[in-house]
């Protein structure tokens, strides 16, 4: 739904003029509310549900399934899928979330992690389902797979299945899990997930947790990919079809360090929720 | 039924007769009844219609599994039928002498919910009129709209409800006197006064069998908008009233939409104050007041604008139904946040909802 002239312009007014005044009041880097919950899914790996403020709710499920591969290729399997309730598949809105979320998982899963054997790894599917959602999609899906990936759980090798000496471990045939689910490992042991961040620049403003309504009249949307502690990647896009999208190169530090502080606080908050 | 008609008109009339006492209180103040909306005052009123019919029915209505064999704890059922919340597939009854109207399905003889809502009766007619929904236009209601289409002769508007409402060329005040006929002319520019994504506020003015609405803007305190802001809440939320623009502290306009939808705006005069004679507005009433500029608004106005968005998404959130004194009231309690950013936290909305209601009672 378009936005009537009047609005548009008192909505860019508001958020262009410095310091900015945003329809709802809230800071540049405030989010607004969100409710999340970790180990939804008992037939998953690893699984998490966030729910926003404004009705936005995506569900993630994280599983693993053991692949062989030939000679000891270091690459690492990760495949991410979501549908979006709404959006027809392979959609660009999709491609967009799923490719984003992958490229960045494989740049930063170390491939050791997966390792079982010489001949088998674990590949890792992440499935999302975005039920509902009214500002960019792809924060909400990031932060429910950073969730559900500190939730992910592997099996270890079940100890009987190993050989007589230690270093047969890796010629061992078909490999063995331990049947107790207690008896297993987090992913996130030693590794921290990715975090992808949308933010949206007005003027000289950059703003994080956009409603549709500020994402409407911006001059265009930045993406950054955090990972341990720094943004690693980062990727300009859309945020509406009219063709009024350009902003300043000079802005783009700034909104850097504005979605790095961001995403900085995001981490936090979600380490911070309880997994199983 | 097993009780005698003696006793259980002795109950009915009793419970009656405190909850018409009680009616004022919880229809308005009460906190857990705030969210009454006007289709459960509607339903107040249906019970009220029917309080003298026979009584020895009431016993059946409502007769769930549980006191279907007629054991009777009459004083339970008389509290459940005037506030009787059923969910969708919810046995309503099973009795089949009960006509069935909207929100009821029926299986054989029984008849069951298909929504979530309270029950209606008015005579034989049961019907369930739904907590939440989409809005239901009535004639005379002042709805907030955004237009989603341009015809021929005519508007589409979206108002919230099931269909989209039709706004006539014939029902508009245009540049140059109301009273003018339309004409070709008009026709061809309808896009220059209004035209997709424009907002208007108007009034029912009538509505068709199938619920659409018919709106009309023949009247200088209806039109376009501009010089605000555009937000939503539940249409079952806004309260009726008299009067649904606001003149608020702060040098802000309210227009409260009976939609649930909401214009808040910098104040500005009406046209007939402004020193224009009644009988020439409608001359004076040139191109402006299709106009797409803003006024200059002030940062502060913008940071009381918000304020007052944040004040009634609150009031949203906790479920409390929204008037004029509950908006001041809860602008009042949001004096308490430098800043209005802080009333986005749900246990800041919670305070500021229970402020409200503590407040307002009285």
């Amino acid at each position: 739904m378009p936005l009537s002239l009047t609005e548009e312009s008192y909505l860019n007014g508001s958020l262009s003029q410095r310091p900015p005044c945003r329809p709802d009041g809230r800071d540049q880097l405030q989010f607004r509310p969100i409710d999340a919950a970790a180990g939804i899914l008992p037939t998953t790996n690893g699984s998490a549900r966030i729910r926003l403020d404004d009705g936005g709710e995506c569900i993630v499920g994280v599983k693993a399934e053991v692949i062989t591969v030939s000679g000891s290729s270091d690459d690492v399997h990760v495949e991410v899928d979501c549908d979006i309730v709404g959006i027809p598949a392979n959609s660009p809105m999709q491609n967009l979330l799923c490719s984003t979320l992958e490229t960045a998982l494989k740049n930063s899963l170390p491939s050791d992690l997966l390792r079982i054997t010489n001949k088998y790894r674990f590949k890792i599917f992440v499935d999302g389902i975005i039920l509902d959602h009214v500002s960019h999609p792809l924060t909400l899906f990031s932060m429910t797979t950073y969730l559900a990936l500190l939730d992910t759980r592997l099996p270890r090798l079940a100890p009987d299945s190993l050989g007589e000496q230690d270093n047969d471990k890796d010629e061992i045939g078909i490999p063995q899990f331990s049947s107790d689910w207690a008896d297993s490992d987090r992913l996130c042991k030693s590794w921290s997930p990715p975090l992808v961040q949308h933010g949206i620049i007005v003027g000289k403003n950059v703003f994080v947790d956009a409603t549709g309504e500020e994402a409407e009249v911006s001059d265009g949307g930045l993406l950054t990919i955090w990972h341990n502690g720094r943004v690693v990647g980062l990727r300009v896009v859309n945020t509406r079809d009219s063709s009024k999208q350009v902003f300043s190169i000079n802005i783009i530090g700034n909104a850097v360090e504005v979605l790095a502080n961001a995403s900085r606080e995001i981490e936090k908050g979600l380490k911070g929720i309880r997994t199983s | 039924m097993p009780i005698t008609v003696n006793a259980s008109n002795d109950l009915f009339s009793s419970t009656s007769f405190s909850s018409r006492a009680s009616r004022p209180a919880k229809d308005e103040f009460d906190g857990e009844d705030v969210a009454m909306s006007d289709a459960e005052s509607a339903e107040a009123e249906a019970i009220d219609v029917d309080e003298d019919d026979d009584d020895d029915d009431d016993e059946r209505l409502f007769s769930l599994d549980h006191n279907e064999n007629g054991d009777g704890d009459a004083r339970v059922t008389g509290v459940v039928k005037s506030r009787h919340i059923v969910t969708p597939g919810e046995l309503v009854t099973a009795d089949s002498m009960w006509m069935r109207g909207h929100g009821t399905y029926s299986v054989g003889t029984k008849s069951y919910s298909s929504v979530a809502g309270t029950i209606t009766r008015v005579n034989k007619l049961l019907s369930v009129a739904p907590l939440r929904g989409r809005y239901d236009p009535k004639i005379g209601d002042h709805v907030v709209g955004r237009i989603i289409d341009v015809g021929t002769r005519s508007w589409h508007v979206d108002i919230g409800a099931k269909q989209a409402a039709v706004l006539m060329l014939g029902s508009v005040n245009l540049p140059g006197g109301v009273q003018r006929r339309k004409s070709e002319s008009d026709e061809l520019q309808m896009r220059a006064f209004l035209k997709e994504g424009d907002l208007l506020n108007a009034e029912v003015q009538a509505v068709f069998t199938d619920g659409a609405a018919s709106l009309h803007t023949r009247s200088l305190n209806y039109g376009k908008l501009r010089n605000g802001y555009f937000f939503t809440i539940p249409s079952s939320l806004v309260v009726r009233s008299k009067y649904h623009t606001f003149e608020l502290p702060g040098g802000v306009d309210l227009v409260l939409g009976v939609n649930g939808y909401l214009w808040l705006r910098k104040h500005t005069q009406p046209l007939a104050e402004q020193g224009v004679s009644i009988t020439r507005i409608a001359e004076e009433a040139g191109w402006e007041i299709y106009s797409d500029e803003n006024e200059y608004i002030s940062v502060n106005l913008r940071d009381t604008i918000a304020r007052y968005a944040n004040a009634i998404k609150a009031l949203a959130y906790c479920e409390v139904g929204v008037n004029e004194a509950r908006i001041l009231a809860a602008y009042e309690a949001s004096k308490e946040y430098k800043s209005p950013g802080e009333m986005i936290e749900n246990n800041v909305k919670k305070r500021i909802a229970k402020y409200v209601l503590l407040s307002t009672k009285g």
